[in-house]
């Protein structure tokens, strides 16, 4: 509805949130939502249900630096007070970092949200990180990419979906991986399926691999820029 | 005697490997439960962290569901429990649930002991731990649950550095196939009790009093029930000769019962789960008991009497707990919600409240009658008209009199015919076989009930709508229960009850009903157990050894496990299940009362044999049970004490 307040929420899937997954955020956020007595709006039809639209999945086991979701209002609240009731009514997994309205017409967080940034850890001591970044820039140059998704072969662009080189730490467990991929209609590339195809062209092995998203980013004319 | 000796075997192992970890005094489990939970399935299941847990205190109260996150955090009892622990200075709650087959060998295989939720400590080391006993499948769960602690199977090998282990909940009116696991169990409503068991424990504790002087203490605690201060004796038939009590523990525990439950607070601020767990939704308790007087029905026995929530009371607790909640559900639970005498007010008050939110409120279970469809029909206003449930138990109007059901044919097919009417198009009912009494014309009748319901239901809408229509039929089996008027009655055999599954499907309507049935290894497994006495704790610890856990999950059990064990053990389970006892035999819970007389539950067996009813005495004259005399409770209908 046109007359409803499209609020946008800034929050984090911290620490042991990491295992939540999508459909149990969801249900979370809603619960937060009314444990803070907020006026949210609701929908029309045979289920009637809260106004509110997620941005891109996280898979479980992934935590997030930021994510992003617009609830709509059916009064205006402050948005110092719906920030303080937010908080508060949030668990500690989950932590609300910003809100602030925007437009109702503004597209989508799903369409205008093209480019994830994560950060990767691996646990590997023996890991050589100048095969790692090598490895993945050899991937990144590459026309194609063929990986098994959910039991399905699939076929991305490189140059398309991994927009630029990553950037490999050493540390005491293993490395670090900075990296960003580029989301569009055709499909996502997921980042562990990435790591693992560098790793193994790269001839090194992990233990572990922990991944957190570090940022979502609209490009707009060349330019990353953040939902809020 | 070598299976004895080869058991001991195994459990001084056992106790040497539990001494060994407790020595290491490993506080947080987390930095090794972690890296697993990248390897399980639903490992948000693990994590706590939920919406209304509590902060640790130093005096750490353990309370354990055998089963899974899903099936154990939606436990009612289980949050009530959680709830008065953390009222008292100084306690605090810290939830065990059993974890799933995958993390569990995770855990096996990299030596981590089982944990608790709140503080990830090993189960252990809490102060006191409860279980609750929800289920006669879930014994060997409570043995993997114990295993995976590193916590000695039985009582007489803890030591005072473990904690007390304490049963509680619905099988705990015949505890004894459990006896020696436990040191106590707490008998009945466990609101009140269950503080005054943790004071005692936190305060002896601290005086440095040994476990003996503490459960010495706890037996003067009304429904608390220490089994090693009986001893059991046998004759040489196999049955009981006496129970007799030691240590000045009371000749019969009677249980423990709250008087009002205004008194007691329900769920105020639950914990609010991240994973979809079985009953998802804010509960809200609005009774306690039934009356209703069904034969079979142990829960109608040992909950006596009714006492239900004030109509004021059950809206202002609704509004409170779906607020500090978050929940867009309710549902108003208790053995026989229909049953409240303000029900229909309650209902339309939270309707109006709710009004525009989103919010629903539901019922579990609804009556066969028309007070029942005009609820139902309330409560689906500007909603779903998801399918409705009945349960007419029995087939023919004389059985149904055995058993005690106040239910008539024509009572049914009028509900069926307001109700599809009214817009519902999906009804299940549910039966019981293996009844006393029972013939094949009994268990014909069920078929011709089935298909007078669906004639009725399609007779009662549009042409057009007629096929949409479902009919669903489950059938369980009888297995008789303690502390009830079948409580001498023989359980079918599987081949009869195979037999009889068979004559029921020739006589079930070929199209347009859905007939289920439970699986009768399953029940006679259920009624071994729930009639069986000390002299089974080695079978179960055999099956759990055999592999046996998660019973209760369909796809887990194996009644092979059960039956090695039973020929390990040299336990016949016939001799549980199958005989019929006479009205003077000493039953394994003897000892143990639920306040309704042993005089009123043979007199109901007799009238259950000459199809006599009896009337329910929440709305009629006392019918004699014995219960609020016995425990000094009244009936509480609206708020109302009734003499």
């Amino acid at each position: 509805m046109s007359s409803d307040f499209r609020l946008r929420i800034n929050y984090r899937k911290a620490d042991r949130g990491a295992f939540l997954s999508h459909l149990e955020v969801l249900h979370t956020v809603e619960r937060i939502v009314r444990r803070a007595q907020l006026p949210y709006a609701i929908t029309q039809g045979f289920h009637p249900h809260m106004k509110v639209a997620f941005g891109p999945a996280l898979s479980v086991g992934t935590a997030s630096d930021g994510e992003y979701l617009d609830l709509w209002l059916s009064e205006f609240v402050r948005p110092d007070i719906a920030l303080a009731k937010l908080k508060a009514s949030a668990p500690r997994v989950l932590p609300i970092e910003r809100v602030g309205y925007i437009g109702n017409k503004l597209p989508s967080l799903t369409a205008a949200i093209t480019i994830h940034a994560y950060r990767a850890e691996i646990w590997a001591r023996d890991i050589e990180i100048d095969k790692v970044e090598q490895s993945f820039q050899s991937v990144r140059k590459s026309t194609s990419l063929e990986v098994v998704q959910k039991d399905k072969k699939k076929v991305f662009n490189p140059a398309l979906c991994i927009p630029k080189d990553a950037v490999v730490t050493k540390n005491e467990e293993g490395c670090t991986i900075d990296f960003s991929l580029r989301i569009d209609q055709t499909g996502a590339l997921r980042p562990e399926i990435l790591l693992q195809e560098v790793c193994n062209r790269a001839g090194q092995t992990y233990s572990h691999l922990e991944l957190v998203r570090t940022g979502l980013f609209i490009e707009e004319d060349g330019v990353w820029v953040r939902p809020m | 005697m070598f299976l004895s000796r080869h058991a001991e075997a195994i459990l001084k192992a056992i106790v040497r490997v539990a001494e060994n970890n407790r020595s290491s005094k490993k506080t947080d489990l987390w930095p090794q439960i972690r890296p697993l939970l990248y390897r399980v399935e639903r490992p948000s299941r693990y994590i706590d962290s939920e919406w209304g847990v509590a902060e640790a205190q130093d005096y750490r109260v353990g309370l354990c569901y055998p089963d899974t996150y899903e099936v154990g955090q939606a436990n009612q009892a289980l949050a009530l429990l959680y709830q008065a622990a953390n009222s008292l200075d100084g306690v605090s709650g810290e939830r065990i649930f059993l974890p799933w087959i995958d993390l569990s060998d995770l855990m096996r295989k990299e030596d981590i002991e089982l944990f608790t939720l709140e503080s990830f400590m090993p189960v252990s080391r809490v102060d006191i731990l409860g279980i609750t006993i929800p289920y006669e499948l879930s014994y060997t769960s409570i043995l993997e649950v114990l295993s995976l602690a590193h916590i000695p199977f039985r009582a007489k090998y803890r030591d005072d550095s473990y904690p007390l282990v304490i049963g509680g909940g619905p099988c705990v009116f015949n505890p004894e196939p459990l006896a020696d696991f436990f040191d106590a169990f707490l008998i009945g409503e466990g609101e009140e009790a269950w503080k005054e068991i943790i004071s005692t424990d936190k305060t002896m504790r601290a005086q440095g009093k040994t476990k003996q002087e503490i459960l010495e203490k706890l037996v003067g605690i009304s429904g608390v029930y220490v089994p090693s201060f009986y001893d059991v004796s046998y004759r040489e038939d196999g049955r009981i000769s006496t129970i007799t009590p030691t240590h000045g523990a009371p000749d019969r525990v009677y249980k423990r019962v709250v008087t009002d439950m205004e008194t007691v607070a329900p769920i105020q601020c639950p914990i609010v789960p991240y994973v979809d767990v079985v009953h998802n939704r804010y509960t809200l308790e609005i009774l306690r008991g039934c009356t209703r007087g069904c034969r079979f029905c142990q829960a109608g026995m040992t909950y006596r009497p009714v006492r239900e929530r004030s109509a004021d009371s059950i809206v202002k607790n609704a509004i409170d707990g779906l607020r500090d909640s978050g929940y867009d559900e309710i549902s108003l639970t208790s053995l026989s919600s229909a049953d409240h005498s303000q029900l229909e007010e309650v209902v339309r008050r939270l309707q109006k409240q709710f009004e525009g939110s989103g919010v629903s409120v539901s019922l579990p279970s609804l009556r066969v009658d028309a007070f029942s469809i005009d609820m139902a029909h309330l409560m689906a206003q500007g909603g779903r008209k998801t399918g409705l449930t009945f349960a007419p138990e029995a087939g023919s109007q004389r059985l149904r009199d055995v058993i005690n059901k106040n239910v008539t044919e024509e009572q049914l097919l009028e509900t069926v015919e307001r109700a599809f009417k009214a817009g519902w198009r999906r009804i299940k009912l549910y039966f019981m076989i293996g009844l006393p009494t029972e013939t094949d014309e009994d268990i014909a009748a069920i078929g011709e009930l089935a298909g007078k319901v669906l004639r009725t239901a399609k007779k009662s809408v549009e042409p057009g709508q007629r096929g949409g229509i479902t009919v669903g039929v489950s059938v369980s089996t009888l297995v008789p229960k303690s502390h009830t008027p079948f409580q001498w009655e023989p359980q079918a055999t599987d081949e009869e009850i195979h037999r009889k599954q068979r004559v029921l499907r020739d006589f079930m309507p070929r199209k347009g009903v859905n007939l289920s049935w439970h699986d009768a290894d399953i029940s006679f497994l259920e009624g071994v157990i729930a009639r069986g006495d000390r002299r089974l704790s080695p079978v179960l610890e055999a099956a759990w050894r055999n592999g046996a856990r998660f019973d209760a999950w369909s796809e887990q059990f194996s009644l092979k496990r059960w039956l090695d064990a039973f020929e390990e053990c040299a336990y016949n389970p016939a001799f549980t299940a199958h005989r019929a006892r006479d009205y003077d035999e000493v039953f394994p819970w003897a000892h143990l009362s639920t306040g309704v007389s042993d005089a009123y539950l043979v007199a109901e067996a007799k009238k259950a044999r000459e199809e006599v009813l009896t009337q329910d005495c929440s709305f009629d004259s006392c019918t004699g049970c014995g219960a609020c005399q016995t425990l000094d409770v009244d009936i509480v209908l609206g708020g109302e004490k009734r003499q």
